[in-house]
Order: structure tokens, then sequence, then C-alpha cells
């Protein structure tokens, strides 16, 4: 045995490890070099290859009980050590003791204690079981052919027990046992239980508690339920081990044994053997297959009788003597090495296959025999056995199912609470616009005005009037403005509206116009301007009239370039020829040097740029603005100040501008009634959303204080 | 100090410009006026870097695998157009500013008359869920300054109080747009400061 | 067929494909979008062009003297470093032309918010209160005067921020300021309801240029 491979984690040990250097459990050797876990894993172990579910125990476990117990084909048959010997020694020697100091069972606080059900939770498996009442053990005389069938979750199962007395449902029992014993009123299996625990008792002079509970070296095989009652004859060799040839086998424990049984018994096996039970290695399937009835042994014919059973017995007889008699190896026995579940895990093989390998890689390469390192992980082939099924109660099935919704409730994205809109958007939102676009075209289309041209003016209205005025009254020369295109297309057709009156106007009186534009649309938004504003003008001369300075780049620093030198901030026409030589430009060496300034804007950043940039430096030469409806009210203060002379803000403020310059049809005058319209339309919008949302909000208010 | 050539070339433009603003030294007048003239034509060739930028976008966009964007060829088509007809007909030709006129305004102007429907609509929502006064204010003020701008006073022109009330009602706006333009001026004075004072510098991404 | 009418033609169908927008988002509207988008692009650079390369940097440095030249070429090397912008691994060399750009413009802002718009608005607001001015409707002039210094003010104190340290945990402004500061909210929302008014009016306007357009547009075709 070159290695020692750990039951729980597969880990390689080192033969003389007591524990798995990897996950540290308790490794409890086998002769062949495999292991076994502690007893109470053990008992595991055999209760899921009885069944996963524990409902119908006492069935299974009376049947596995007595398969165990009476199992003749394992090695003990053929070779009982000495250890064997010395155990049942000393459990004859416990027994007697027990016998003068054991007080009655209900006098013993820790079983009592030990068999309520608080406890029951903290025991391990093993020890629930041995401490659930066991049946006395059957004669062999009384016990059932092993044909019955072992019933794991609800399917039957060779029981070897003959006709159990309890009820198939472990729990009902369980609950049965703790809760009807103290009234008295025990069903009738409970009370023929009784009866045969007080025979047992009287056989025995003890209850059938196993010995472990009272600190007992010998343990009891408490997955094979051997109960004290039942008396194993230490005094003559078992049959096969007769039948083996052996003679001499010590009661001494060896090691791997005086780990292991404190804490499981599993070799309790040993103390029981009996040849009315096949071995259990031909029964394996049992435990898998959860549904096979076997008949007993002893009515089967010796051909049908299991083969490995007889195999064994053959085998043991022919093996070699052994080569150290003072050590006799432990052998699991045939039925438990078949079904340990290290072979789903760790197979047989690779033991032999690690022992004759040789290092290939790392500071060890070269070397045979050493523990191998990453070799083994790879050698473990996927488990053969499905993952164990977790025992959990109802309760604990519906505290893991509030857990997992919690879970997943916590990882679900929140949802947004969609506020119900008064209508669906889209749809109001469609109706609108058809009915204002429906609306306007009536109006324009129709021409119908809804009143007349706004007969008050503002102040700021009237200063830009009377400012045009004075321009066009300037002559010998006449006016030269440097107008400022600083409009977006966006507003073009209000801003040309409202631009077309004064520019007509100046231009009819000879001015002369010097346009620049800080928007890269102005130069052109300018040419047509001037082109709209002088339509039918006889007088008007383009190229002696206007001229076109083009884009100013960069925005308020153009501005300021423009307020120092204006040849140097615009030095060429928009085709790029040079401007300067123009005469209509002779003689302007800055802006002040115009007889005024005409911005027209849609925007209050580009008018403040303007403001600040240049009206400083115009010396009081008039600043007029034409502006768009939505910046005049920023605008306004510049005027207030002082800072700028006049303003026309927006088709209202055109409509005014026509009226005091007495402009009869005009294209002001052609949209005022749908502009009109279109203003009324909005209101009428405003306030019935507001009445319907104020109603709304009242009922909603009135109806919370109801409530 | 981050990017220190940077900034001392900020610091020192920004200086000479702005004692030229208030020192009536005709050489320093001089200077700063080439300074802002050389601004503008560095602002010139920015806004021509990012036009190439913006084809350049557009390229990308319409050879990308996965999200391929069909619509950037009618970009590119447009803007490659454009820019040969302008440089073969120049600006101040009349065919080449159809191009504004005929296109920019249309599309300009038809996107503020969506606005127009927009804004209507949110008309109607206008006391939709507020709350406190200043919002009833503003809708109250909307509709009194919509009603100015209509024209459908002017009905009353001969009645003296309404010739008073709605001068009274033009300046009511005066005095927060004051307020605001003090403060978009403090503004720029403070952020203008910080940058000349390299408290802030934008230019050194 | 006349290029006004092809023109005209288009700029029908462009006002159509945006007012399809009202609909809804959809392809035609992105059409229209796009197009207005290289359009725009292609018009600008050809104005730069034109009017700032051309008129400003080439032919001054064609045509001027020596020493202008020397001049003309310094915001010639600086446009050039712009030009590593466009690309990210160099894009570093063209600080040096923005921190230019960044200074000129910062010292243009702060002399034009001074001259322009505080002193000019500061005269504004005192202007009313002068005793020299003509005595001519004094008192609704006074009163105007006194209302828009006092809506100026309360105005300005709504966008101070700055807080006076109470003590180790409570910052709190002044009272007088948090006074003034809900007063001036009443005239800010005065002038954005007139904003919006104006806002609404100026679209209205635009909405209807364009209709009027439409309708004329047919009205040309049909008759």
């Amino acid at each position: 045995m070159s290695e020692v491979i750990c039951p729980y984690c597969g880990t390689p040990n080192l033969p003389d490890a007591k524990e798995c250097k990897y996950c540290h459990k308790p490794l409890s050797t086998r002769q062949d070099g495999e292991m076994t876990p502690p007893g109470s894993d053990n008992l595991d172990w055999l209760a899921n290859l009885r069944g996963a579910d524990r409902d119908e125990p006492w069935q299974g476990e009376s049947a596995e009980e007595n398969q165990g117990s009476r199992t003749p084909g394992g090695p003990e048959e053929d070779d009982v050590p000495e250890w064997l010997e010395r155990i049942r020694r000393r459990s004859m020697e416990d027994r007697a003791l027990q016998e003068m100091q054991t007080p009655p069972l209900e006098d013993r606080p820790d079983e009592q204690s030990l068999s309520s059900p608080d406890k029951e939770g903290d025991l391990p498996d093993w020890l629930k079981i041995s401490e659930e009442p066991q049946p006395p053990f059957p004669s062999p005389e009384e016990s059932e052919p092993l044909g019955e069938e072992i019933d794991h979750a609800g399917q039957t199962a060779p029981t070897g027990t003959g006709e159990t007395p309890f009820p198939a449902d472990l729990g009902e029992f369980d609950l049965g046992m703790e809760e009807t014993s103290p009234s008295g009123e025990a069903p009738d299996w409970l009370e023929q239980l009784k009866a045969e625990k007080s025979q047992a008792e009287f056989d025995t002079g003890e209850l059938d508690l196993p010995l472990d509970l009272e600190g007992k070296e010998t343990p009891v095989d408490s997955g094979t339920g051997m109960s004290e009652g039942e008396e194993i004859d230490f005094e003559a060799a078992p049959e096969f081990l007769e039948q083996a040839g052996i003679e001499d086998f010590t009661t001494e424990f060896p090691d791997w044994i005086e780990e292991s049984t404190p804490e499981g018994g599993d070799s309790d096996f040993l103390e029981k053997p009996d040849k009315s039970l096949p071995d259990f290695s031909a029964t394996e399937d049992i435990g898998m297959k959860e549904d096979i009835g076997f008949p007993p042994v002893e009515q089967l014919p010796a051909e049908a009788q299991p083969e490995t059973t007889r195999q064994t017995e053959i085998d043991r007889a022919a093996a070699p003597p052994r080569r150290d008699a003072d050590i006799e190896p432990a052998r699991l026995p045939g039925w438990l090495e078949a079904i340990k579940p290290i072979e789903s895990v760790a197979p047989a093989r690779f033991s032999a296959e690690a022992d004759n390998q040789t290092e290939s890689r790392g500071p060890l390469a070269g070397f045979q025999g050493i523990i191998p390192g990453s070799y083994p992980v790879t050698k473990y082939p996927k488990s053969a056995v499905p993952a164990l099924k977790m025992q959990v109660t109802e309760k604990q099935r519906v505290y893991a199912n509030l857990l997992e919704n919690l879970i997943s409730e916590e990882a679900k994205p929140l949802q947004r609470k969609v506020e119900k809109a008064a209508a669906p958007s889209e749809l109001l939102r469609f109706f609108v616009g058809i009915a204002l676009v429906g609306l306007l075209a009536f109006m324009l289309f129709s021409g119908i005005q809804l009143g007349s041209l706004p007969g008050l003016y503002s102040p700021d209205t009237v200063a830009f009037f009377n400012t045009i005025q004075q321009f066009s009254q300037v002559q010998n020369p006449p006016a030269r403005i440097l107008v400022a295109v600083d409009y977006e297309p966006a507003l073009a057709g209000e801003m040309q509206t409202a631009a077309r009156t004064p520019l007509r106007q100046m231009l009819a009186s000879g001015g002369q116009l010097i346009m620049v534009s800080t928007v890269p649309a102005g130069p052109a938004l300018g040419e047509q301007l001037v082109a709209d504003a002088a339509t039918d003008l006889p007088v008007f001369q383009p190229d002696l009239q206007v001229v076109n300075l083009g884009y100013l780049v960069g925005g308020s620093t153009s501005l300021a370039s423009l307020a120092a030198q204006p040849s140097i901030a615009a030095p060429a026409l928009t085709s790029g020829s040079p401007a300067w030589d123009l005469p209509l430009l002779q003689g302007i060496q800055s802006v002040a040097d115009f007889d005024g300034l005409l911005l027209m804007t849609d925007n209050a950043e580009t008018a403040r740029a303007w403001i600040e940039q240049v009206q400083p430096s115009l010396a009081g030469k008039p600043l007029l603005i034409i502006s768009s409806a939505q910046s005049a009210p920023i605008i306004l203060p510049y005027y207030q100040s002082n800072q700028v002379q006049g303003m026309l803000a927006g088709l209202s403020g055109s409509a005014a501008y026509e009226q005091l310059a007495q402009i009869g049809a005009s294209k002001t005058s052609s949209l005022w009634g749908a502009y009109q319209a279109g203003i009324l339309f909005v209101l009428g919008a405003i306030l019935l959303g507001g009445l319907v949302y104020g109603i709304r909000a009242l009922f909603h208010n009135f109806s919370r204080k109801r409530a | 100090m981050r990017a220190p050539l940077s900034t001392a070339i900020a610091i020192a433009a920004g200086i000479v410009v702005l004692l030229g603003y208030f020192l009536p030294v005709p050489e320093l007048k001089m200077i700063r006026s080439m300074l802002i003239d050389w601004a503008v034509i560095v602002a010139g060739i920015a806004g021509l870097i990012a036009i190439i930028h913006l084809v350049k976008v557009h390229i990308k966009k319409l050879s990308s695998e996965q999200n391929r964007d069909y619509y950037s060829l009618i970009t590119l088509i447009a803007f490659f157009f454009t820019l040969a007809a302008g440089l073969l007909l120049s600006p101040s030709d009349q065919r080449f500013q159809q191009v504004v006129t005929s296109i920019q305004v249309p599309v300009e102007a038809s996107l503020m008359g969506v606005l127009a429907i927009s804004l209507t609509y949110a008309s109607i929502r206008l006391f939709q869920r507020r709350k406190g006064w200043m919002p009833i204010i503003f809708a109250v003020s909307a509709v009194v300054f919509l009603i100015l701008a209509s024209g459908f006073l002017s009905i009353a022109d001969q009645v003296p109080l309404v010739k008073t009330l709605m001068s009274a009602l033009n300046m009511l706006p005066v005095a927060g747009a004051r307020g605001i333009l003090l403060g978009i001026a403090l503004g720029s004075l403070t952020t203008g400061l910080r940058i000349l004072l390299a408290a802030d510098r934008p230019y050194s991404g | 067929m006349p290029t006004d009418i092809i023109w005209s033609l288009v700029a029908f169908f462009l006002t159509l494909l945006v007012l399809s927008y009202a609909l809804g988002d959809n392809p035609l509207f992105h059409i229209a979008a796009y197009l207005f988008v290289g359009v725009t692009a292609g018009y600008v650079a050809v104005l730069i062009i034109y009017q700032v390369l051309l008129a400003k940097l080439v032919m001054p440095i064609l045509s001027a003297p020596m020493e202008q030249k020397f001049l003309n070429v310094i915001p010639l090397v600086l446009g050039g470093l712009l030009i590593f912008k466009l690309f990210p691994r160099t894009a570093r060399l063209g600080n040096l032309s923005m921190a230019f750009l960044v200074g000129v413009g910062a010292a243009v802002a702060i002399g034009g918010a001074l001259t322009g718009t505080l002193f000019g608005q500061v005269r504004g607001a005192i202007s009313p209160f002068d005793l020299a001015a003509s005595e001519e409707d004094l008192f609704p002039r006074l009163a105007g005067g006194v209302i828009l210094l006092f809506g100026s003010m309360t105005s300005l104190a709504y966008f101070h921020f700055g807080a006076r340290r109470q003590d180790k945990e409570n910052v709190k402004q002044p009272e007088i300021v948090t006074l003034f500061a809900k007063i001036g909210q009443v005239f800010i929302a005065i002038t954005l309801g007139a904003l919006f008014a104006g806002v609404m009016a100026a679209a209205l306007t635009a909405l209807i240029e364009r209709l009027d357009f439409i309708i004329q547009f047919i009205q040309s075709l049909f008759s």
C-alpha cells in the first residue's frame, strides 16, 4: 500500500497518515489500502444505499441488519483475527458488568436524553439509529425468508426479519414512540415490541442498549442494528472460520480498528456471522435499485445462491497463508466493499498506478513511487454515483424556497412605476398637432383676421421707428448702416417679416447697408433679405447700396476685432475679393464711422456679444435691434439702460411698426390672422389644461380628505 | 504645473488683450488687435478641423461593420457636393446661396414648426403636477405675455388704463432679465479670471 | 423647368419631411436631418476657406510686406498645430493653439462683461433716479426705477450661493439674502414666463411661415 485515499475528498495521503492532509478528516485505513469513513458516516452512506427516504427505515434497517449480520461470506469467516476474539471477550465481560450495574431504562438519563426528540437533530445518524428501539434479533427459526421486500421510499425490499411489527413510516414511528409511550396508550405493534423487549431483557438481563452508549469499547453495529440482546456465541468459532480452516485468530484490534471502532463500530458485522444470509456483495444492487426482492438464501438452491458467496468462500479457503500472523489485516466484507462510496471517486487501480508512476515533471522528476502531484486529480473519473440527496424537512424546504424567492427578488431590477398619464401622450400630441396645423392653414388660406393690427406700441418699437426715420432722413451722403444679419435660418421667416419694412425704408431713402454676420448662414440670409426688401423698389441700386462682408468667424472675438478694426476683421467680400477698396466703405476706419448699427438676431447671447463688444465702440451712434420674440425679454434691459436705442421684437413688433409707418397690405398683415389664431389656440390649451388638472386635483384632494 | 507652456501662452495673450480694453496705449491696442485677429484665424482653422472631424466620423459610421449607418452616406454626399459647388462658384454666387435658402431654411424653420406643436402640447400640461407658487407665477406670466403678444389688447388702445397697464407689464420682465444678465456677466468675469489666473486650464486636456 | 421652381420643390419636400416628425420619428425625417448636416458642413467649410484661409491667411502672406508675412506665419503655425488634434496621439501638440484661443477668448469675455453688461446695466438700474433728467413723469419713472432696481437685486440674490458657517455643522445664508432670493424667484419666474411666451410666439411664426410657403407653393403649381 503506497498511499491512502481520503474517502471525503479523494486526496492521496501517506500510508501512515491519521488524517487527510487536505480536508483533515480522519483516515481509517483498511488492509487493502482503502478507507472507510468513520462509523457514523458509514452508516450515512449505508442508509443512503438503503434508500434516501427515511420513511421506511425499519423494514430496510431490519433487512440490512439481518443481511449484514448474517453475511457469511466475509473474510472473517475464513480468518477471524484475534482482535475479534478480544472484542468478544471484552463484550462478554462488559455485559456481565452491565448486568450488575445497568439500571432500568427509565432510570438512565443519558439514554432518555439521547432519545428525546430535541436532541435528535444533534446526534449522528448511527446514534439515531442505535437509539431507536431495536426489535429483538429474531432467531433464525423466527426470521422470515429473505424474500421479503425491502421497502425503500415506498418500495419493498427483503427484510429478513419476518413480519415486522413496525409501521412502515419512520417518522410516524418515531413520533409514536415518543408521544405514545408516556400516555401508555401504545399501539399494538408497540405493545408487541415491548413484549419482545421484555423478553430480551429477560434473556440478557438488560435492555437492548447499544454498548457504545455506555462507553463500552466494543461497539454495536448500529448499521446492522445488532442489539445487545443478540448474544454472540464467542465460545465457538463461527462456522465460516472453521470452513476456512482458520483456527488461530487473535482478539486484538489492529490500529485502524482501534481508531475506527469507537466512532462507528462498523466491524460489528464480524461479530454476527450468519450463514443464512448471502454475501451482501451479491445484493449490492438492492441499495441501488431499491426494488429487488430476494428469496431467502436458505430457500435458494445451491446453484441459485449468490455466486459471490460461494466464490468468496472458495477464495478464502484457497487464500495463501498470512505473512504476518500478528497483524491480521482487516478486510471489508464483500458486500461492504462492493458498495463503499470510495469506489465511485477513487478507483482501486489508481493506487497501483500511482505506485509505479514515475514523476515526469517538477523538482522530483524521475523519482518513482512518490506522492503524485497533479496526476491523481486528472485520474479521478466523474462521480458514478449521483449526488447525495439532501434530507430536508418540509419546513426547511419552505424556508429554502422563501430564501430563494427573496434572493431572486433582490436580483430583479426594480420596475419603474409608470405614472398613468391623463391621456396617451402620443395620441394627444398627434391631435394637438393636427388641430394646430389645420387651424393655421385655414386661417392662412382664408385670410380671416381676428383683430386689427396692434394700435398700442411699446416704447422700444416707437424708438426704433424714430431712429429708422432719422436714418432715412440723412442725405448727402446717405446713411451708412452696419447691418448684422445674425439670425439662424430657423427663424428666418419671423426675422425677414420683421426686418423687411425698416430695410425697405432705408433702401428707399438711399441708405447704404454694410452687412456682416457671425452666423454662417448670415451672408446668404442677408442677401435674400435685401433682395426681398428691395422687391419692386425702383430706386434701389444693389452695387452702390449694399455690401456683404460675409461671415465673421470666432463669435465674440471676431466682434472685438470688428470693433477695433473693421477692415482687418472683415477684409473681403463673400466672393473673396477685397472689400475696403469699394467706394461704399471709403472713410470707414472703425465702427464709429458708421451712422448706426442695425442688429438682427434671434439669440439673446448674440445680442449680448454685440452690445458688449461693439456698442462701446459706436461712440454714441445708435444701435437698433430687430429681434425674435423669443429673445426680446432678455434684450429689453439693454434698451432700458439706453445701450440700445430701439428694438423691434417679433411679428407683433413688426405689426406695430407697420402701423406706425402706415404700411398697408404687407407680409405681416397676411400672417397676422393666423398668428392671432395660433396664440388663441395656445392660450386655450393652457387654460383648458389648467382647468382639467385643477378640477382633477380638486377632486383628488376632496376624495383624499374623505378617505 | 501641468502644461506650463500652454498656460503661459494663455495668460500672456489674455492679459495683453485685457489691458488693451482699458489702457489707452496705441501700441498696446495694436498688439491687442493683432492678437485678436490671430485668434480669429485660429478659430477659423479650428472650425475647419471640426468639420473634417465630422466627416471622419461619418465615414467611420458608414464603414462600420457592426452598426453601419447608411444615413451617413447622405451626409457625406451632401457635404462633398456642397463643398465642390462652393469652391467652384464662391459663396457669393446666388446659386450656391440656394443651399441656405432652399435647404437650411426649410429644414430649420420646419423644426421650429415642430417645436411649436410640442410647446402647444406642453402648454396643456403646464399646470400638471406643479407644486408651489413659482410654477403658478410662471404659468400666469406666460399667459399674460402671450395675450400681450397677440395684440388683442390693442383693441382697447383708447383706454388710458390699458396703456399704462401694458407699459407696466412690459417692464416687469426687465427686472428679472437684468438680474439674469448681471449673473451671466459675473459668471463670465469669474470664469475668465480663473483662466487668466491659471486656476482653470481647459486647454490642457 | 426654371431653377427657382426646382429649388422651391426641394424646399417644399424638405418641409414636408421635417414636419412629418410631428407624427413621430421616421426615416423621412432622418433623411432630411442628415442632408441638412452635410449641406451645412459643406457650406461652412466653403465660407471658412474663402473668408478666413484665403482672405486672412493666404492673401496677406502672398501680398503683404515681409514683416507682415512673418506675422501672418504665426497664426498659420498655430492653426497648423490644431491639425494634430485630429489624431489622439499627437493631440497634445494642439494644446498650444487652444491655450492661445482660450486666453484671448477669456480676456474678450472679461472686457465685454465689464464694459458692456456690468457697467451698462448698473448704469441702467440707477438711471431712473437721475434727478437731473427731465422732470416729466418723474413719479412713474421713480416708481419704475425702484421696482426694477429691487427686482434686479433680488434676482441677483437668487444666484448668490455663498453662505457663512454658523458653527461647526451649520452653514447658513444670511436671512436677508434668503429673503431677497425668494423675492427674486418671483421676478425670475415672471421673466421666464415672458420668455416662454416669446418662444411660443416665435415658433408659431415659424410654423405659420412654413405653412404659408406650402400654401403659396401649391397655389403657384395650380396657377
